[in-house]
C-alpha cells in the first residue's frame, strides 16, 4: 500500500492507496500539494474492490464511494474532499471559482460550470499568469488574502489549438487533467491578497470578448451566488460576499476566442487596477 | 440565482394593488451597498439586487404609504415628474411582488 500526504489549506489528509494505479491518479492530481507525513486531520482510503474494476474511495467512518471508472474516481474523490475541507476550514469563504495571480496579485474568475474558467485559466497560464486553483477560490475574510488550491487544471473538453494539452495530460472518461507539474507556468504557495474579480460568462454567439465594471452591490450579490459554505460565516454568508466586493475590483467577463479573452483581461489590470 | 427572469404577473388587480400599501417582507435577509440593496430571500432561494432607485422606493414599501405616497416622495427626492415616478414605482411594486419580496394589505 502506498501513503500519499497532502497539506491542503492547512491541514493534512492522508490518502491509503491499496494499489499502484489510484496512487498514480491522485499524485497526478493533487502531486503538487504532497506534505510531509504528520499527524492526519483526515484519513482515505482507495482502490479498487478485489476482483473487479471498480474505484472506491473510503473516509475514515463513512460509507465507500463506488467509482465505474478513473474519471469518476477523481471526481468523487475531489468532491468529497473538498466538502470536508469545508468543515475542516468554516472560517474560510469558499467559492466556485478559478484564482490567478499577477504580479503578486490575485484575481478570481467566479462562476458556475461550463462558464470556461478552466479554460480560460488554461490560457491565461500561457501569458504570464502564475497558478492558484481552478475550481476553488478560497478567500481568508480577514485578511482578503487568497489560499492556492493548486491540484491538476480540469478541462471537460478539449483546450482550443492554440494551447494544445501538454503530453502528459491525464485523459479519463470525463475529462482532460494537467498536471501542475505540466503547466507553462508556476503553481501559488502562499497567500496572496485578492484585488479583482472577474464574473466569467459565456455564449457561443459572442464573438468578441468584453469586460465592464458592475457595482459592489451587483458583485456582491453575484459571489453570493458562487459561494460554497455561506451558512458557515454570519448572515447567512451575505456579510463575506459583500466585504469582498467591497474591497475589490470587479468585473464581468465575457469570453470569446481565448487568447483576444486574455488580451482584454490584462488590458483591464493593467489600465483601470493602476488608478 | 441574480434574477433575470420577467415572471408572470398573477394575483392581484392594478386599482387594487394602488390602493395597497406595500410592505417590505421582514424575513428576508437585506444588505445596503453604495446606495444599492442586495435582498437574500431564503424561501424563495434567489438573491436579488436593486439599484439606487429601486432601493428608495424598497425602502418607501413600509407598509403605510400608498403607491401615491411613495410616487410623490421619488418624485421630490430624485427631481423628476409624478406622472414618471408614478409610472416607475408602479412597475418596481408589481416586480417586487410577482418576486414575492412584498406583502400587501390584502396578505396580512
Amino acid at each position: 500500500m502506498d501513503i500519499l500526504s497532502l497539506t491542503v489549506l492547512g491541514r493534512n489528509i492522508q490518502v491509503q492507496c491499496q494499489n499502484s494505479e489510484t496512487y498514480a491518479l491522485l499524485v497526478a492530481y493533487y502531486g503538487h500539494m504532497q506534505g510531509q507525513l504528520a499527524v492526519a486531520d483526515m484519513v482515505y482510503t482507495v482502490g479498487k474492490s478485489q476482483g473487479s474494476r471498480v474505484f472506491f474511495v473510503e473516509r475514515e467512518g463513512q460509507a465507500p464511494l463506488v467509482a465505474a471508472d478513473a474519471g469518476e474516481f477523481l471526481f468523487l474523490f475531489e468532491k468529497d474532499l473538498s466538502i470536508e475541507l469545508q468543515k475542516l476550514r468554516c472560517d474560510l469563504y469558499f467559492l466556485h471559482s478559478a484564482a490567478l495571480v499577477f504580479a503578486e496579485t490575485a484575481y478570481l474568475l467566479v462562476g458556475p460550470s461550463g462558464s470556461g474558467k478552466s479554460t480560460t485559466t488554461w490560457a491565461l497560464l500561457h501569458h504570464g499568469y502564475s497558478y492558484a486553483s481552478d475550481e476553488l477560490g478560497v478567500v481568508h475574510l480577514s485578511t482578503l488574502e487568497i489560499f492556492p488550491y493548486p491540484r491538476a487544471l480540469c478541462l471537460k473538453k478539449a483546450p482550443p489549438s492554440a494551447y494544445p494539452l501538454p503530453e502528459t495530460a491525464l485523459t479519463t472518461s470525463n475529462a482532460f487533467y494537467i498536471p501542475v507539474a505540466a503547466l507553462p507556468a508556476r503553481a501559488v504557495s502562499t497567500l496572496t491578497p485578492l484585488r479583482a474579480i472577474f464574473f466569467i460568462q459565456y455564449s457561443p454567439e459572442t464573438t468578441r470578448p468584453s469586460v465592464q465594471s458592475i457595482s459592489r452591490a451587483e458583485a456582491g450579490a453575484r459571489l453570493f451566488a458562487n459561494a460554497l459554505n455561506p451558512l458557515a460565516h454570519p448572515g447567512e454568508g451575505l456579510d463575506g460576499a459583500v466585504a469582498i466586493a467591497t474591497q475589490c475590483a470587479c468585473f464581468t467577463l465575457c469570453t470569446a476566442e481565448p487568447s483576444a479573452t486574455c488580451a482584454v483581461v490584462t488590458s483591464t489590470l493593467h489600465t483601470r487596477l493602476s488608478r | 440565482m441574480i434574477d433575470q427572469q420577467q415572471p408572470a404577473l398573477t394575483g392581484c388587480s392594478l386599482p387594487q394593488m394602488i390602493a395597497d400599501a406595500p410592505k417590505r417582507r421582514s424575513d428576508v435577509s437585506v444588505r445596503e451597498v453604495d446606495g444599492e440593496t442586495i435582498i437574500l430571500d431564503r424561501r424563495g432561494e434567489m438573491i436579488h439586487q436593486l439599484n439606487c432607485t429601486a432601493s428608495y422606493i424598497w425602502k418607501c414599501c413600509d407598509g403605510v404609504s400608498t403607491l401615491d405616497d411613495i410616487s410623490a416622495q421619488l418624485a421630490a427626492a430624485f427631481d423628476v415628474d409624478v406622472q414618471t415616478a408614478v409610472h416607475d414605482v408602479t412597475l418596481l411594486v408589481l416586480r417586487l411582488r410577482q418576486l414575492h419580496l412584498l406583502e400587501l394589505a390584502s396578505d396580512r
